[in-house]
């Protein structure tokens, strides 16, 4: 079994996996950059190693530096989150040789998979429908006009190299193309160091739905049932639940055995999320294979009550599954909200600072997948994802409560978080009715806009007054904590007689 | 004791009784009853008409910056001495800044759209503004003439640099 794991990330998912890792006895090796010396999986962990300055590539993608920690601590396996490396198949590979266990699947499942349109082939192969687009890349923009032509306005540029809305762009018209292309490429590029690009079918009203699938390396493949990931901003999903209120069961069914079907296709081993988008009447589409951990993992979780990050150290060392396709019996609903460091009013422009208050919320049915702590700095150097809030209730309207609920008792200050925007989508009636897609959001901005009036003029005389009271007294610390420092006669007979 | 707090460019005069513990806005209205009681070093629980606030105060340079149930607002404050000395002669900027593009997050500003002199309308963008890994497309809040440019494209931007000015 596994003795000890280097987690090759940061933020809330390297936490998410130290703690699973401590329940099984497992020792956790934490990587850090500069900054980060005071970051919460840094103080978390039982081992940290400084790998490079602030930037990211210097750092949490710096292969060589991680290697490096890899000899110095004799950690025998890697789990590499989400993002960063967790799709590198050079670095998957690279570990795999060294006679480590890779938590995830093989350096050439990442490739195939990983490669958005080698996926698209491979899912065409097993005859599941594919959104209509380019099956090459484009690189010069005559050549994207004819496919253009072909598929239809408005299109969709995206990244070959992967996902997180980085490098996509959607168009409207010939005129539009070669600028969309270019930005594309550049952001294509520095996220992912491919600038490959494809284009892709704009379908109507979709939801972005996926099914978390587990396979072992024993020939067992099990669907955990879908998340319905429609609200999203800037491509990226912010709210996340799971079952979705969108597709009946026989759907469900449809979507779970064309994820099985194409996990099976591509000798999958660990955990995968398939995703779909499915049009407003219903029709499903592939849209790509994501061969890592997912960040909205948890609701499926909450709902299965299986550990997902146990789960794939058990199959990375080569255990069969602890579960079949019986054994998923989803019970009640879950809900998370991304808890990012950004303005959902003002572009969702991110937000840097220091995090000088916060309170978590907690109670029934209430989890949080955290990163931060008091007294952190968020800087922009990295993604401005801070932590996950997750609800669960035995059916939807319990949990989205228990979620609106959870947000108001969570309070972070000095920095912007989108909590107050996330309270407001969640309050509206497309959430409330579960009746949205993923062109919601832009479609009822103005709306939600509006409800920031509400309770404004209170809001702003409460905002005066504690600002004058804080002029008036800027308030100075001073934490007497009693004497238990002063060593006297009577702890140290305690101790002599093994009282204390 | 009178206190000027502005928030956003509105300026409201606040008369408090010497312990801070009642105000009154306007001469002919009661007084309100200010329960505000510090639970930490930045933050306060403040009960107004009977309902309870959770308030964090962050100090920055020219006031606080103070989260109110999960919203943010930037609140300026002047006792009297400091609005008697504003009087005499240090007058404070006014708010003729709505054209003075500044940074609101490090970054690198990778393209500009503009070059001084072009008329621009609201919400033309103006540059992109390279961070978190995100291309941010950063679009004039105003329609006027770009008057000033302070930096080139490729040039890295702290929190708060100006990058351009647009008059009207």
């Amino acid at each position: 079994m596994i003795q000890k794991v280097l987690i090759a990330n940061r933020g809330e998912i390297a936490v998410r996996v130290i703690r699973t890792c401590r329940e099984m006895g497992i020792k956790t090796v934490a990587i850090y950059s500069d900054p980060d010396r005071t970051a919460p999986h840094v103080l978390k962990a039982d081992e940290a190693f400084c790998v490079g300055p602030a930037p990211s590539s210097e750092s949490y993608l710096n292969i060589p530096s991680i290697l490096d920690v890899l000899q110095k601590s004799g950690a025998d396996a890697v789990h590499p989150g989400y993002g960063f490396l967790s799709e590198n198949a050079g670095f998957a590979d690279t570990i795999q040789k060294l006679g480590i266990t890779w938590i995830g699947p093989s350096s050439e499942v990442i490739t195939t998979m990983g490669d958005k349109m080698a996926s698209r082939k491979l899912a065409l192969e097993t005859g599941a429908p594919v959104v209509p687009g380019t099956t090459e890349p484009i690189t010069n923009v005559n050549d994207a006009g004819k496919s253009a032509g072909k598929i239809g306005y408005p299109l969709l540029i995206k990244a070959a190299g992967g996902g997180g809305g980085k490098g996509m762009r959607i168009i409207n018209s010939d005129a539009d193309l070669e600028d969309a292309m270019n930005r594309a490429q550049s952001e294509a590029e520095k996220a992912f160091a491919d600038d490959r690009i494809y284009l892709e079918k704009y379908l109507e009203e979709p939801h972005h739905i996926e099914i978390q699938v587990f396979a072992d390396n024993h020939g067992n493949v099990v669907s955990l049932g879908e998340r319905e990931c429609s609200i999203q901003r800037r491509y990226q999903k912010i709210i996340e639940e799971t079952p979705s209120p969108f597709i009946d069961d026989s759907l469900r069914n449809d979507l779970s055995q064309t994820a099985i079907t194409i996990t099976k296709a591509c000798s999958y081993s660990g955990a995968g999320t398939v995703e779909f988008l499915v049009d407003k009447h219903k029709k499903y589409f592939f849209l790509e294979m994501n061969t890592r951990l997912q960040v909205e993992h948890p609701i499926t979780e909450m709902v299965t009550g299986f550990d997902l990050v146990k789960e794939q150290i058990c199959v990375a060392a080569g255990e069969k599954l602890s579960f079949t396709q019986k054994n998923i019996q989803p019970g009640g609903h879950a809900i998370e909200c991304r808890i990012y460091a950004e303005d959902g009013f003002n572009n969702f422009i991110p937000s840097t600072g220091k995090i000088i208050e916060m309170t978590i919320s907690n109670g029934l049915g209430v989890r949080m997948d955290e990163g931060i702590r008091v007294g952190q700095e968020i800087t922009s150097y990295y993604d401005p994802l801070l932590g996950k809030l997750i609800t669960w209730g035995k059916d939807r309207q319990t949990a989205l409560n228990r979620m609106i609920r959870a947000l108001e008792e969570f309070h972070i200050a000095g920095i912007e978080t989108n909590i107050p925007f996330c309270l407001i989508v969640l309050r509206h009636k497309s959430f409330q009715n579960g009746n949205y897609s993923t062109h919601t959001l832009e479609s009822i901005k103005d709306e939600l806009q509006r409800e920031l009036a509400i309770h404004k003029e209170e809001r702003l005389l409460a905002a005066r007054i504690g600002a004058v009271k804080f002029h008036h007294h800027p308030q100075l610390e001073t934490n007497y904590r009693g004497n238990h420092h002063v060593k006297n006669k009577w702890t140290f007979t305690g101790r002599k007689d093994g009282l204390r | 004791m009178t206190f000027k707090t502005m928030i956003e460019d509105y300026i409201l005069e606040m008369n408090f009784s010497d312990s801070l513990t009642q105000l009154t806005l306007k001469p002919e209205d009661d007084e309100l009853e200010i329960d505000c009681i510090p639970l930490s070093s930045n933050s306060y629980s403040l009960i107004l008409n009977g309902k309870t606030h959770y308030l964090t105060i962050n100090p920055q340079l020219q006031g606080y910056e103070v989260t109110v149930d999960h919203h943010t607002h930037f609140v300026k404050v002047q006792d009297e001495l400091e609005a008697l000395l504003e009087q005499i002669g240090i007058q404070s900027s006014t708010s003729q800044n709505a054209g003075i593009i500044q940074a609101q997050i490090p970054g690198l500003v990778s393209r500009l759209f503009v070059k001084k002199g072009d008329r621009v309308a609201v919400n033309q963008r103006l540059f992109i503004l390279e961070a978190m890994k995100m291309e941010n497309e950063i679009d004039s809040p105003i329609s006027g003439i770009v008057d000033k440019i302070y930096i080139k494209a490729g040039n890295k931007v702290e929190k708060g640099d100006l990058i351009m000015e647009i008059t009207n």
